[in-house]
């Protein structure tokens, strides 16, 4: 039996509380996202249904016994990569160790971000082109469109812009670097909000490019698997 | 459309939330640590309602806290960071369900319902959450019993609204018209408890 479609925004507003519910079909998530991003109603109104929902959760949050200590849950979430999570089951290693994180990033219009090895300071567009050892990268998308620029000094990048915006809902951007002579290296992942990296794999002389690529959010993967922009080092 | 006044404690704890986030970004662990301190338990809570396993409720309360460390999904400007801790958290307790085939016995609206009214607030809930909760469980039991069916199995069992319909035999556009009823109607009663003298 064929339903007949529910008029005007009668049909985002189901589908606004699905999505709060985390209930709806895949595809069902991806054409309600696409549309809440450029409707201000609709953002509006998810953002109300997942307070609503934020209550349910609420409800059932009251019996925290057994909840582990936050040494243990440290371990999986601010050590560095190279240091064992101390899990029992290592079925569950697909929890990533995460990169030593420390400064914000905000991916909205064009922000400035510092992704620092050890305490540089900030750096802008404006600092770097007055600095004999800095360096601008802009990447750029196979259409020539600005995505992000990137300034490097020494081992530390700033994230100086993302004109690209914000991920799509769900994934987040990677910045990689490409060695000379190798393969792209994970640098660090950025959102929408605030986020740190720590130093560049390689210097900037030993630097064939820099990527930018779309992942699925909370993942740290060995290869770009959606690369949305590349500039060239040097 | 009804927009929901938080309590005066809500909004105290709101802003030192929001303090703590800004730090985040800065690297400021001992933030996190605050942070989890006050939504750790809650989350697990949560995670451990919808998954079951212990285990794979510390997974899930720790890829959201990495999410938020990280800075990946969370956006200030769009609401408070304990409404986010819970939303992510319950998003992925139900992919784990979904994912992991753990899926408990087909777990009854009715069923969720006696559940939550069994297990109350504790005595270390902070005041504005326990008023909360109380407010939302009031809120869930004025709800006409298919609407209430319709969320409960959505949001505890981990079910989708094909999947609700499936079990249910409801057409999915009923599934549907349900559930934004429901959600509607609980937007307007915790409203209208918000706005009831809530503040303490």
């Amino acid at each position: 039996m064929t339903e007949p479609e529910p008029a005007g925004h009668e049909r985002w507003d189901e589908l606004a509380a699905g999505h709060a519910l985390h209930a709806l079909e895949p595809a069902e998530v991806v054409e309600f996202d696409r549309h809440r991003h450029g409707c201000t109603r609709c953002q509006a109104t998810y953002d109300e249904m997942s307070f609503v929902a934020a209550g349910l959760g609420a409800l059932a949050a009251t019996d925290a016994a057994g909840t582990p200590s936050w040494r243990r849950m440290r371990a999986g979430i601010v050590v560095p990569a190279t240091a064992p999570s101390p899990r029992r089951d290592s079925r569950r290693r697909r929890l990533l160790p995460a990169a030593a994180v420390a400064a914000a990033l905000a991916v909205a219009v064009v922000v400035g971000v510092v992704v620092t090895g050890g305490g540089s300071p900030s750096l802008t567009v404006a600092s770097c082109a007055r600095d004999a050892g800095c360096h601008q990268v802009v990447l750029r998308t196979p259409a020539g469109r600005d995505a992000a620029t990137v300034l490097v000094r020494g081992r530390t990048a700033t994230i100086a812009s993302v004109a690209i915006g914000a991920p799509p809902a769900g994934s987040e951007w990677v910045l990689w670097q490409v060695p000379r002579g190798g393969g792209p290296v994970f640098v660090r992942s950025f959102g929408a909000a605030p986020t740190s990296a720590p130093s560049l794999p390689t210097s900037y002389a030993g630097s064939a490019s820099f990527a930018l690529s779309r992942e699925p959010a909370g993942t740290r993967p060995a290869q770009p698997t959606q690369v949305v922009a590349t500039g060239p080092a040097g | 459309m009804v927009g929901i006044r938080q309590s005066k404690r809500a909004t105290a704890t709101s802003r030192e939330d929001a303090d703590l986030v800004a730090r985040l970004s800065l690297g400021d662990e001992a933030a996190l640590e605050a942070l989890y301190a006050r939504y750790g338990g809650p989350c697990f809570a949560l995670a451990k309602r919808i998954v079951v396993d212990r285990h794979l409720a510390e997974d899930v309360v720790q890829q959201s806290f990495l999410a938020l460390w990280n800075g990946t999904g969370y956006e200030p400007s769009r609401g408070a960071v304990g409404t986010w801790l819970f939303a992510i958290t319950h998003n992925k307790a139900v992919d784990t369900v979904r994912r992991e085939g753990t899926r408990r016995e087909r777990i009854t609206a009715e069923q969720a319902l006696v559940e939550i009214a069994a297990t109350g607030p504790g005595p270390d809930d902070e005041a504005w959450r326990r008023l909360r909760a109380e407010h939302t469980r009031a809120a869930l039991r004025e709800l006409p019993a298919e609407q209430r069916e319709v969320v409960l199995l959505a949001y505890y069992g981990g079910y989708t609204q094909r999947e609700i319909a499936e079990m249910t035999g409801l057409p999915l556009g009923t599934v549907k018209t349900r559930t934004l009823a429901a959600m509607r109607a609980l937007r307007g009663l915790l409203a209208r408890e918000a706005g009831g003298g809530g503040d303490d």
